[in-house]
C-alpha cells in the first residue's frame, strides 16, 4: 500500500506530494473520529475545573478567562501533538517522505499545518463558547479568537519539534510537554497580553505584531528542527 | 596547520590526557579563589547602604546566575559543533554540563528567592530575572529528561543537540517576553543586583567569585567529560591499556 | 565574642545569608565530589566489561560469535 503510494509520488513536483499527504491525513483523521474529538473534550474539561476548583464568581472568572483559555489551549494542544509523527513512523510514511525527493522541510511544515487544521482550529473555534461560560467580556471575542488563531499554530509548530524528537521513543507523552512547554511561554505571554490589553481598552497592536512575528518565526524555523529530528529518527531506527 | 588543534579536540583520547593534566590545579585554584571571595565578601566588603548585609548574597547569586547562563551557551556551542563536524566529544560536553547547569540555575534561583525575603518581604516574587531563570531550569531539565529517555546512540547525540539549539534560539525570546510581561504586571521596584555604581571594595570580591566559579565549572566539566570518555570508549584498546596499568597503581 | 556574634547576625539578615551560603556550600561540595565518585563507578564498570571481554575471547572462536 505504502510502496504503491511512493511510486505514485516519486519524481513529481511538490504539489501532488502535498495533496497526497493532505488526503492521507484527513482520511486517517476522520477514520478515527473519537481521536478528533478528544482534544476538544479535554479542553472543555480543563476549563470546567477552574470554576469548580477555584471560584465560580463572575468577577474572578472574567478576570482570569484569557489566561485560563490560553492555558487550556496549550495543554490540550500538547496532548494531541505528542503523537504527531508516530503513525507516520509506524506505517512507513516517514521513510517515503525521505525518499520521495521532496524537501522534508515542506512536508513536515505541511503535515503540522494540516494537523493543526483538525486539532487546533476546532479548539480555537470552540473557545468563544467557553469564553461565554467564563463571563469573558463580550466585546473582545474577536481579539481572543485572533490571538488564538495566531498563537495556536506556533504551539503546534513547537510541539512538532518535541514530537519529532521523541517519535521513536516509547515514553513520548509527558516528555513532549516537558520539552516544549517552556518554549511556549513567549506565545502565552503575548497572547494573553494582547487579550488583556484589549479588555483594558489599551491598544494591542504591539502584542499583535509580536505574536505575528513569533508566528512567522515559528513557521520558518520550527520545521527545520523537526525535519532534522525526523530524518535522524528514521535513519537510526 | 592551525586546524590540527581542532581535529585533536575531536579525539577523545587526546582530550582525556589534556583534561587529566589540568583538572586538578583548576580545581585547587578555584577552591582558593572561592574561599577568598567568600570571606572577602562576607567579612571585609562594606555593607550596602540600601539593603544592608543581605546584599552579601550577591557574591553567591551573581556567579551562579552568570554560570547558569553561560553553561547553556557552552552547551549550544557544543551542540552546533557536534552537528556540523560530527564530533563525538561535543555530546560528552553536553552530558557533563547539563546537570551542572541545572545545579547552578537552581542555586541562583534559591539565592535569589532567599534574597527576596529581606528585600521584597516574600520568599518568591515573580520578578523578570527570577522567572526567566526558572524557565532556564526547565530547559536544563528538559535536556536531561530527553537524554535519559533515549539509550546511548548516535540518535541521542543528535536529539540532544537539536533540542539544545532550539532552546538557545528561544532563550532571548523568552527573556524578552518575560521582561515585557513583568513590566505589565508590576511596576519595576528595584531589581536585586542592579546597582548604580559599585565601589571596588564591593565588586572586586564579586569578580574573584565569578572567576573562581568559572574555574570550578571548567574543572568539573573536564572531569565529567573524562568519565564519559572512559564509558564510551571502554572497548578501545587504549582504555584497556590505561586501566590495566592504572589498576595496579591506584584504583 | 560579641563581635563574632554581630558578624553572624549580619544586622538581622544572618538567617538569609547563612541559609544561602549553607545551601550554596553544600551544592558546591556535592558537585565537587560527584565526578570523583562517578569516576570510581565508571572505572569499576569498565574493568568489569574488560574482564568479561577477556573471558569471552578465551572461549574458542567457533563458539564465540562476537568478535
Amino acid at each position: 500500500m505504502t510502496d504503491h503510494r511512493a511510486n505514485q509520488v516519486n519524481d513529481k513536483p511538490l504539489l501532488p506530494v502535498l495533496t497526497t499527504i493532505f488526503k492521507h491525513e484527513l482520511m486517517t483523521a476522520f477514520q478515527n473520529r473519537q481521536q478528533l474529538v478528544n482534544p476538544l473534550i479535554f479542553f472543555v474539561l480543563v476549563l470546567l475545573l477552574f470554576p469548580l476548583g477555584v471560584d465560580p464568581s463572575p468577577q474572578f472568572l472574567s478576570a482570569a478567562a484569557p489566561g485560563l483559555i490560553w492555558v487550556a489551549v496549550l495543554l490540550s494542544s500538547m496532548l494531541s501533538l505528542g503523537t504527531l509523527f508516530k503513525d507516520d513512523l509506524q506505517d512507513g510514511s516517514l521513510e517515503q517522505w525521505l525518499v520521495c525527493g521532496q524537501p522534508l522541510y515542506f512536508l513536515v511544515l505541511f503535515k503540522t499545518i494540516v494537523h493543526w487544521l483538525y486539532t487546533g482550529l476546532p479548539i480555537v473555534l470552540f473557545s468563544p463558547l467557553l469564553a461565554l461560560m467564563l463571563h469573558f467580556p463580550m466585546d473582545n471575542y474577536s481579539v481572543l479568537v485572533l490571538s488564538l488563531l495566531l498563537g495556536s499554530p506556533v504551539i503546534a509548530l513547537l510541539g512538532g519539534i518535541g514530537a519529532a524528537l521523541t517519535v521513536s521513543l516509547r515514553s513520548g507523552g509527558i516528555l513532549v510537554s516537558l520539552l516544549i512547554l517552556p518554549l511556549t511561554i513567549p506565545v502565552l505571554i503575548f497572547g494573553t497580553g494582547m487579550v488583556l490589553a484589549s479588555i483594558d481598552g489599551v491598544p494591542f497592536m504591539g502584542q499583535l505584531a509580536l505574536l505575528a512575528s513569533l508566528f512567522f518565526l515559528a513557521l520558518t524555523l520550527c520545521p527545520l528542527a523537526s525535519a532534522a529530528a525526523l530524518k535522524m529518527s528514521v535513519l537510526n531506527s | 596547520m592551525k586546524w590540527t588543534f581542532f581535529h585533536k579536540l575531536g579525539s577523545p583520547r587526546w582530550f582525556y590526557d589534556i583534561a587529566g593534566r589540568h583538572y586538578a590545579w583548576l580545581m585547587m585554584l578555584s577552591v582558593v579563589l572561592l574561599c577568598i571571595g567568600t570571606i572577602w565578601g562576607l567579612v571585609f566588603a562594606p555593607e550596602d547602604y540600601q539593603q544592608g548585609n543581605s546584599f552579601r548574597i550577591i557574591y553567591l547569586h551573581v556567579p551562579t546566575a552568570i554560570l547558569a547562563q553561560s553553561c547553556y551557551m557552552m552547551m549550544a556551542t557544543a551542540a552546533l559543533t557536534g552537528l556540523v563536524w560530527k564530533m563525538k566529544i561535543a555530546d560528552m560536553f553536553i552530558a557533563a554540563a547539563a546537570p551542572l547547569g541545572a545545579a547552578f540555575t537552581f542555586l541562583a534561583l534559591f539565592t535569589g528567592a532567599v534574597w527576596g525575603k529581606p528585600t521584597w518581604g516574600t520568599w518568591w516574587v515573580w520578578d523578570a530575572r527570577l522567572t526567566a531563570m526558572l524557565v532556564l531550569l526547565f530547559l536544563y531539565l528538559g535536556v536531561m529528561a530527553l537524554r535519559s529517555a533515549i539509550e546511548y546512540s548516535d540518535m541521542r547525540e543528535k536529539s540532544t543537540a537539536i533540542l539544545v539549539l532550539v532552546g538557545v534560539i528561544n532563550i532571548p525570546i523568552i527573556k524578552y517576553s518575560v521582561e515585557w510581561w513583568n513590566t505589565l504586571h508590576q511596576p519595576a521596584t528595584f531589581t536585586l543586583t542592579e546597582k548604580p555604581a559599585m565601589p571596588p571594595e564591593m565588586w572586586v570580591p564579586l569578580l574573584v567569585m565569578v572567576i573562581g566559579s568559572y574555574l570550578f565549572f571548567t574543572s568539573l566539566v573536564f572531569q565529567g567529560v573524562r568519565n564519559e570518555i572512559l564509558q564510551r570508549e571502554a572497548r578501545k584498546s587504549w582504555v584497556k591499556k590505561l586501566l590495566a596499568t592504572e589498576g595496579s597503581t591506584s584504583d | 565574642m560579641s563581635t563574632l556574634q554581630t558578624f553572624f547576625e549580619m544586622g538581622g539578615h544572618g538567617l538569609y545569608i547563612w541559609l544561602c551560603y549553607g545551601v550554596g556550600g553544600i551544592i558546591f561540595l556535592l558537585l565537587g565530589v560527584s565526578p570523583m565518585l562517578a569516576r570510581r563507578r565508571v572505572i569499576k564498570q569498565v574493568k568489569q566489561l574488560h574482564r568479561r571481554l577477556a573471558l569471552a575471547s578465551a572461549i574458542p572462536s567457533d563458539v564465540n560469535e562476537k568478535e
